[in-house]
């Protein structure tokens, strides 16, 4: 059913980078590499964790230190295609809004005046110039100027999009996290060379969980127009599908993990689902 | 929601005035509204109070954030019992529902004619639960029901015609799903 | 981990074409394109015939049957549910439903359980704009209830109260007006406004006689008549009743508030402040005396 759905050509992945992929998932068991001291991840019972790999910015080459534990309802969630599209629909079409008009009778330029008495012309009756069965007259149902297209998706569409799109992102191995975003230069040369040879996608998202980052990778990615840096608040299904590659780091993992997983496993569900209202969004 | 507290008793026992009554409860409908605040001279004076014994009153009323994790106990008298299968035990899995309760549902349709039970959370292989669930309900009903199903694997739910909620309830919590 | 969530059709994702804007679709027959029928089938008149009102947006007003009594006044009017919108309501919320919450964790029977317990679990809401006035716990399960707590309700049957003391618990009904409701349905939202916790008040003319009575076990009867009818509900369901006096949890499961209180523990006039987690309380002594009136 999914392969109809998105039946293409296949399209034959790096070899390397993938056969690297399949062995961490394998490796984990016997890892003696330390994990990173979290939480233990069963929230929702869910025990099957998915895993990934964090390595570094620091050198062009990955140098992968520890492994991270992801929990399944995020990034190992039932990848919803449909969910997604409806996202990103929903994202293109709340913001826009129509400014073509067209005139109604009463706003057409012309006279009001009866083009030719009622009786005795032989000619078909009419009461004016403008109406819509004339030439240059009124448009019937056209557009309306400032016509706004906002709806609100339902709650719950917004956050599976969310964990959908992350779960993709994740098994198609174009999800990547980092330690941190430190590079040792601002020249983005560097970044460039570093994205290359890790065959990372052309264009690359990092996420950080703040919106102040550090300097270096600021100015390198300042030049460099497809790749861009964004904070946890700004994740959005659009974003993630426009840049191939993500890049979360550790702390950004974290924050969206906890934010997520509180949208899933809050009490007061209803509050959520409640009519959208600008002034009342909380 | 602004609620006006209407005051029926006008005099109290003490016998302090209405307009009293009036300051106390006077509320602006909104900020913008409302007057600046003057000089705290001008209004009740208070005391404050940081006593953890009060506060503990005070955090009882606060909602929790997260639904609580329910005990490993299979002897409640509700009826409930706790998923005690390991993901991977059988070749599907039905996880529970935020509210750990078991995502079997009855829809009724068509003015009440036509009645679906509804299994969602759906993993692994849903064509083996299918066909494990028919067989059970098959042994059960023998030849006196046809045991119609649908299953939508992209979305993770199995459908089966007809009101058989409990059974599939029983079905699952005896796999220990 | 050779087996995990969704494994089948995450793998399947693994051998397609990277997911992008461009390669997404929805559902079949999820979105339905409302098309404007032309030509022979469904164009020309569109489904309304020739002339009329009805092809011309110039309908009658339903149910007028161009001057002649309609129907629906031909007939004079039994007014079964008059006034039915005024009457004060109270959403029902079965035994078995609190076992449940009792047996998941959601509600902790430690402490006494009111409206607001109740409210902060997300599975029962209140809605006092619909005329709701509290909660109403009916005896569905009253065989399988199996919990020893302090409850405050707003109207019990006999059956429950039964259940409910047959199980070493107390229930008391109490009437809450509905600007205390809507405090103690959502506490935080009111501590956030800031204000001071009113007082409750005293229940309408047609309450007070319910919240009153000792069988009821009302906030307003007498504590000596209530261990009395606590009595004869024991002998007329033929339960031994437990003795709440001997119990380790006699302080939780007496503990009552004052027919002026809307929450446990905190007094009418006090300002809770949650950002700095403090209690502002009021020194005038006559607004002192006005909230302990």
């Amino acid at each position: 059913m999914l392969l109809n759905c998105l039946a293409k050509q296949i399209r034959a992945l790096p070899s390397t980078f993938t056969a690297a992929c399949r062995l961490s998932t394998v490796a984990v068991e016997n890892s003696e590499f330390n994990e990173i001291e979290e939480p233990p991840m069963v929230y929702g019972g869910y025990t099957e964790l998915r895993q990934a790999w964090v390595s570094n910015l620091d050198t062009i080459k990955e140098n992968p230190s520890t492994i991270i534990d992801l929990h399944p309802q995020v990034f190992g969630s039932r990848p919803r295609i449909d969910i997604i599209h409806e996202n990103v629909v929903w994202q293109k079409k709340y913001k826009y809004v129509s400014y073509a008009n067209t005139k109604v009778t009463a706003e057409v330029n012309m006279s009001s005046k009866k083009p030719w008495p009622q009786k005795g012309q032989g000619r078909a009756r009419h009461g004016t110039r403008r109406s819509p069965l004339f030439r240059g007259g009124s448009v019937i149902h056209g557009p309306r100027s400032h016509t706004t297209h906002f709806y609100m998706l339902p709650f719950y569409k917004r956050v599976y999009g969310l964990t959908s799109t992350l779960s993709v992102k994740l098994i198609q191995d174009d999800l990547h996290v980092v330690n941190n975003l430190d590079i040792p230069t601002d020249d983005p040369g560097y970044i460039n060379d570093l994205v290359d040879s890790r065959l990372w996608g052309p264009s690359v998202l990092f996420i950080d969980d703040t919106d102040t980052m550090p300097k270096n990778i600021s100015l390198a990615l300042n030049q460099i127009k497809h790749m861009n840096l964004m904070p946890v608040y700004g994740l959005n299904v659009y974003s993630m599908l426009k840049y191939e590659t993500l890049v979360l780091t550790v702390a950004a993992v974290k924050k969206i993990q906890e934010r997520l997983l509180y949208q899933l496993h809050r009490p007061d569900g209803h509050q959520a689902t409640r009519k959208f209202m600008l002034n009342k969004q909380n | 929601m602004a609620v006006r507290i209407l005051f029926k008793n006008a005099m109290l026992r003490s016998g302090i005035s209405l307009r009293l009554n009036s300051l106390i409860y006077k509320r602006d409908s909104s900020y913008r509204s409302s007057p600046i605040a003057q000089d705290s001279s001008c209004y009740a004076k208070y005391e404050v109070s940081s006593s953890p014994e009060e506060w503990k009153f005070v955090e009882r009323l606060l909602p929790l954030t997260t639904i609580p994790t329910p005990s490993d106990r299979k002897d409640l008298p509700s009826g409930w019992q706790p998923q005690t299968a390991t993901f991977g035990k059988y070749p599907y899995f039905v996880h529970r529902t935020r509210n750990h309760m078991l995502p079997v549902y009855l829809k009724v349709s068509m003015r009440g004619t036509r009645r679906i039970t509804q299994i969602n959370n759906v993993d692994g292989n849903i064509w083996m639960l299918e066909e494990a669930i028919k067989k059970y309900l098959m042994r059960v009903y023998g030849d006196k029901k046809i045991i119609a199903t649908k299953v939508h694997e992209v979305c993770g739910h199995l459908c089966i015609h007809g009101d058989h909620v409990s059974r599939v309830k029983e079905w699952l919590l005896k796999k220990g799903l | 981990m050779t087996s995990f969530t969704n494994k089948y059709v995450l793998n399947l994702l693994r051998n397609l074409p990277r997911l992008s804007i461009s390669n997404l679709r929805n559902n079949d027959g999820a979105v339905k394109k409302n098309k404007r029928g032309r030509a022979q089938h469904g164009g020309d008149k569109h489904g309304h015939g020739n002339k009329g009102s009805k092809a011309r947006q110039n309908f009658m007003r339903p149910g007028y049957e161009t001057g002649n009594t309609p129907f629906y006044m031909k007939f004079p009017r039994e007014q079964y549910y008059k006034d039915h919108h005024v009457k004060r309501q109270y959403p029902p919320l079965s035994l078995t439903t609190l076992q449940k919450m009792i047996d998941l964790n959601r509600i902790d029977i430690s402490k006494p359980i009111d409206l607001s317990v109740l409210c902060n679990t997300g599975l029962y809401n209140i809605n006092p704009e619909d005329k709701h006035f509290g909660v109403n716990l009916i005896d569905e399960g009253a065989d399988n209830f199996k919990a020893k707590i302090n409850v405050e309700v707003q109207w019990a049957s006999e059956p429950t109260i039964a259940a409910i003391e047959r199980n070493g618990g107390v229930i008391t009904t109490s009437f809450f007006d509905v600007n205390s409701l809507f405090i103690l349905i959502n506490p935080k939202k009111f501590f956030q406004r800031g204000e001071a916790i009113p007082r409750r008040m005293i229940p309408p003319d047609d309450a007070i006689l319910y919240y009153s009575s000792a069988a009821n076990r009302g906030y307003l009867a007498d504590p000596e008549k209530i261990s009395w009818e606590r009595f004869v509900l024991a002998q007329k369901y033929g339960y031994k009743l437990p003795k709440i006096e001997d119990d380790p949890d006699y302080d939780m499961l007496v503990s009552r508030k004052d027919q002026r209180q809307i929450f446990y523990g905190l007094e009418p006039g006090w300002v809770v402040n949650l950002k700095d987690k403090v209690i502002l309380k009021p020194i005038d002594p006559q607004l002192k005396e006005f909230y302990r009136s």
